[in-house]
């Protein structure tokens, strides 16, 4: 019989989404407790059972009540992606800047660093903004709200420094490039070869359109780059979702 | 008798405020007492008191702790916050005035 009505109230708690595991357990807590002053008869169990009808729609009306709760934890996943993502292109950007040699700056960034950084920085953004929106399952409100707070950097950042629009254009391509490979294709090796002869592609294409000389092994280190900061990203979202999941999970 | 859903809506949580408003209460006893005074006509569901408990908890109207109840076992009971005690005391009026205009309108106010 405790067997029974943990498998009932289990469901109830899962769908529940509440953030806090002492909350759960209380609430686990308290619905046992009610089955108990039921009666433990089987008979019992069930009556109280129909009277407690679907449990899914229970779950869902105790969701509504945590819903706040629920929201503040995702944001705070999402701000932790966010951060790791950057640092990590930061990172990535300063190893691929890095130039070695003999003598006092034997070990130095070449003059192009600080502009990669913060392209590195909004790809990362952008490849964030790009997962959060066409997780599944897919919602048009989760959608719409990465879309627009990544809008919003743009935005600002337009007001500080006009030429930066053609940064987050080309970093919003790069992402949709990314999360599309990401999502269509299956295997590491071939997902990361496909994304990154794209990138490379793309670098290309983009500094031949604009006149600037570029050859295919230069569009070919360029994409390598970004393929780094694409799959650091990825993980690190991948990373940050198992770890928010996990909170939840109850079994 | 099975009432209207559209009746019932909006009275779960005057019918808790009320209950609680006695005295501290579990979910089960909350059940058992509103089907006692009620003469059976009322059964609160637990699938709609539970999430109102939450919800009303959340909000500070409730508050819980857990005891041991008479029968020994360790229960959860919710009691009425100040801000609680304020909202029971305005929607029992609110009740008791919807309720006589109720009767004057179904003709039935003498009875």
């Amino acid at each position: 019989m405790p067997e029974d009505i943990d498998a009932f109230i289990e469901p109830i708690v899962e769908a529940a989404r509440i953030p806090s595991r002492r909350r759960r357990d209380e609430l686990r807590r308290e619905l046992r407790s009610h089955f108990e002053d039921s009666g433990l008869t089987l008979d019992a169990f069930q009556d109280a059972v129909a009277r407690f009808g679907n449990a899914a729609r229970i779950g869902q009306s105790l969701r509504q009540v945590y819903r706040r709760d629920y929201v503040l934890v995702y944001a705070v996943k999402v701000g932790a992606s966010i951060l790791a993502a950057t640092t990590a292109a930061i990172l990535i950007e300063a190893l691929a800047s890095l130039r070695l040699g003999t003598g006092p700056d034997a070990w130095r960034l070449s003059p192009g660093f600080a502009h990669a950084a913060s392209f590195g920085v909004v790809v990362a953004l952008a490849l964030v903004a790009a997962t959060e929106a066409t997780r599944a399952p897919f919602t048009w409100p989760r959608a719409l709200v990465s879309t627009a707070c990544y809008a919003l950097l743009p935005a600002c950042a337009f007001a500080l420094d006009s030429n930066i629009a053609g940064v987050f254009v080309t970093a919003s391509i790069l992402a949709a490039i990314g999360v599309g490979f990401a999502r269509t294709t299956s295997g590491w090796t071939s997902r990361a070869l496909l994304t990154l002869a794209a990138f490379a592609v793309f670098e290309y294409v983009l500094h031949q359109s604009l006149g600037i000389a570029f050859s295919p092994m230069r569009a070919l280190a360029a994409g390598a780059v970004l393929l780094v900061l694409w799959a650091s990203t990825i993980t690190i979202v991948a990373v940050s979702d198992r770890a928010f999941f996990s909170a939840f999970r109850t079994t | 008798m099975e009432y209207d859903r559209e009746f019932l809506t909006g009275t779960v949580g005057v019918l808790i405020l009320s209950l609680l408003n006695e005295r501290e209460m579990y979910g089960y006893e909350m059940i058992r007492e509103a089907e006692r005074r009620s003469a059976s006509a009322f059964r609160l569901k637990e699938g709609t008191l539970y999430p109102a408990l939450h919800h009303l908890e959340r909000s500070g109207i409730l508050k819980s702790r857990w005891r041991d109840s008479d029968t020994g076992r360790p229960r959860k009971y919710y009691g009425l916050t100040a801000k609680g005690r304020r909202q029971a005391e305005s929607k029992r009026q609110q009740w008791r005035q919807i309720s006589a205009a109720m009767r004057s309108i179904l003709g039935d106010s003498h009875a």
